[in-house]
């Protein structure tokens, strides 16, 4: 299977054989942009976790919006087995679930469009599935709550990389930046590609300024 | 940047500085691609696609980033009948793909029931006999899917999976007389270097039967169009079938083995099957019994010099220009059509580059007064297939071809 370590050990084995170095032609591919839709459906979190090792969202992005249920059931099923991905039986139907609901045949049936959580009025929450924006001055925002809704724990911890870079690094990457809180807010609302690796930070612009603010500032404070 | 690859005097040095240059350019030609953010709408529902530039590649319809997928937009097949290298499409199955490829390590093994198991270099490869030049279309099994009614499922392209180029390499047979194969071999299977990212995913190998593999015409290859292969299509060195879907030219192939029974991988007993009848075919939004291996191109026809919603000068000459392909009887008659399939009328064939090949076609045409004319075009090969009217359809979207129409308008 891994043929990649073999084909290194070879090179070196024959680099020691042979005066001559080894030539290889070698390609960089270009940056991934395509990013999953944020939703409030727990399966979003799982995606950006299951699906993302392997493969880029647009296979996901790109079907059919008429794909009915079954067809992302069986194909989360299919990516499990026999394709191998690494994710448990409990993750296959909340994925299938975000997938039909934000790409497929049942669009629309959760809210207008999957929106990124807003800060609510702790009085408002479970009234209604759709939570809107509590824009009064009163509103205290929940950092912690903010992240839980947006998946940000599913790529980033506190102390260590996981698919994204870990809070402290981006805290000590803008300690001396005048502009920290501004550039990490805006990054968080947009989204990037290229500023710690290859993998794509999906943009979070259904976030208020607030509330891209007060996570950037949880974030700096680590 | 290929040729410079073949050069293997040149010293190291320079060699090593050809590469961080190629590395710099394929980033440099990424940025272009994004920053350009150029974008094209496919005709069917989310059609929307980005056009970016792949290292040793123009900007082309991006399907997906990881792996590789890359569409040909169409206008390149209205070029001439040769596609070129950095305009080929590119399709891998698992992210898992060689971004860096060394050629003087590089191996081909060839196992399994034979007499001589061989390890051959490239150098020994090309040496192996007189190189073989053919001309080839390849494509994709599932080119065309996004224009199924009802629509499949999988990997939504237009009509721009497909590509011609010329073909140098060896003959497989050549290679397989060397191992000598022994009695009781049924298949030959092929593997490249394309593996599951994680877990234990099937590897990505195709077989063929073994009068298949030594008919002398399936050929491993390391030129197209007179450059090395670029590596998102192959590189160092891919099986070419000629008139056979892309699913059969492994990529990167490094290891071929012959089996004493039918191969019964997930990509050759699961994946790329079609229905096992006559038409690769079953009625609309009904499941498939009993299935096949997909295997040679049914015929296809199209025009390249028109799209959709062009506009023509009425009561004037206009030559619609235009393509033709079969799975290797060889393309024997188009006929264009100005007015919806009502009346048909010869075209006059274009170069014969082989039977293998694209075949270009043209037909003068004079709208005789303005308004708006439905342009259809069929082609015949020499066993009399054509193509049908409506569309056929499997769940799959594999293996469209039906006769395709252009509305433009006279004015």
């Amino acid at each position: 299977m891994n043929r990649f370590s073999f084909a290194i050990c070879t090179t070196l084995a024959l680099a020691a054989l042979h005066t001559s170095a080894a030539f290889a032609l070698e390609i960089q591919m270009p940056p991934e942009t395509a990013a999953y839709k944020p939703s409030s459906l727990p399966g979003y979190q799982l995606a950006l976790r299951d699906c993302m090792t392997c493969h880029s969202a647009h296979y996901v992005q790109s079907q059919p919006s008429s794909s009915p249920r079954a067809y992302w059931e069986a194909t989360v099923k299919k990516m499990k087995h026999p394709f191998g991905a690494q994710f448990a039986d409990e993750d296959i139907a909340p994925i299938a679930d975000y997938l039909v609901k934000t790409y497929g045949a049942e669009r629309g049936t959760v809210s207008a469009a999957p929106v990124a959580i807003k800060a609510v009025d702790k009085a408002e929450v479970g009234k209604t599935e759709a939570s809107k924006p509590v824009v009064g001055k009163t509103a205290v925002i929940d950092v912690q709550a903010l992240m839980t809704a947006n998946g940000c724990t599913a790529c980033h911890a506190v102390n260590q990389k996981i698919v994204g870079p870990a809070f402290k690094d981006v805290a000590a990457k803008y300690a001396k930046l005048p502009d920290a809180l501004t550039q990490v807010t805006h990054n968080i609302r947009a989204g990037g590609v290229g500023k710690w690796g290859a993998i794509p930070m999906p943009p979070f612009s259904g976030l208020s300024e607030a509330e891209a603010q007060a996570l950037a500032r949880y974030v700096l404070a680590q | 940047m290929t040729k410079n690859s073949r050069d293997l005097t040149s010293p190291a040095p320079a060699r090593r500085a050809f590469l961080r240059q190629a590395g710099a350019l394929g980033a440099a030609s990424a940025l272009a691609g994004n920053s350009l953010a150029a974008t094209i709408t496919l005709p069917f529902e989310n059609g929307e696609r980005e056009l970016v530039a792949y290292p040793q590649k123009r900007p082309l319809i991006l399907l997906t980033a990881r792996p590789p997928q890359l569409e040909t937009p169409f206008s390149v097949y209205n070029e001439g009948a040769i596609t070129p290298n950095d305009a080929f499409f590119v399709r891998y199955h698992w992210s898992g793909i060689p971004t860096s490829i060394d050629e003087k390590s590089y191996r081909l093994k060839v196992t399994g029931n034979v007499n001589t198991p061989l390890e051959l270099s490239l150098a020994e490869l090309k040496q192996l006999g007189e190189p073989v030049e053919l001309t080839a279309v390849n494509q994709c099994s599932g080119n065309s899917r996004g224009h199924f009614t009802p629509r499949a499922n999988g990997g939504q392209l237009s009509n721009g999976a497909m590509g011609n180029a010329r073909w140098v390499g060896v003959p497989l047979k050549k290679v397989l007389e060397k191992a000598g194969i022994k009695a009781g071999s049924v298949q030959v299977s092929f593997n490249g270097l394309e593996t599951p990212p994680v877990g234990d995913g099937p590897d990505f190998v195709k077989a063929l039967n073994l009068d298949h593999a030594l008919d002398g015409e399936v050929m491993l290859a390391w030129q197209m169009n007179g450059a090395d292969l670029p590596l998102l299509n192959g590189y160092p060195v891919r099986l070419i079938v000629p008139g056979y879907y892309g699913t059969y030219w492994v990529k990167h192939v490094f290891d071929i083995r012959v089996t004493d029974k039918v191969f019964d991988g997930f990509w050759m007993a699961t994946g790329y099957r079609v229905p096992d009848n006559a038409c690769a075919c079953v009625e609309p939004g009904t499941p498939v019994t009993k299935t096949t291996p997909i295997s040679r191109f049914n015929v296809r026809s199209f025009i390249t010099s028109l799209t959709d919603g062009m506009q023509i000068k009425a009561g004037r000459e206009t030559v619609v220009r235009g393509i033709a392909f079969d799975g290797g009887y060889g393309i024997t008659e188009v006929a264009f059509s100005a007015d919806g399939g009502a009346t048909w009328h010869a075209a006059k064939l274009g170069k014969d580059l082989g039977r293998y090949s694209f075949r270009e076609w043209s037909a003068a045409f004079t709208p005789p007064r303005a308004g708006n004319y439905d342009l259809k075009v069929r082609a015949i090969n020499r066993i009399g297939q054509s193509q049908p009217m409506t569309a056929l359809w499997n769940p799959m979207g594999y293996m469209r071809n039906v006769v395709e129409t252009t509305r433009i308008v006279a004015a």
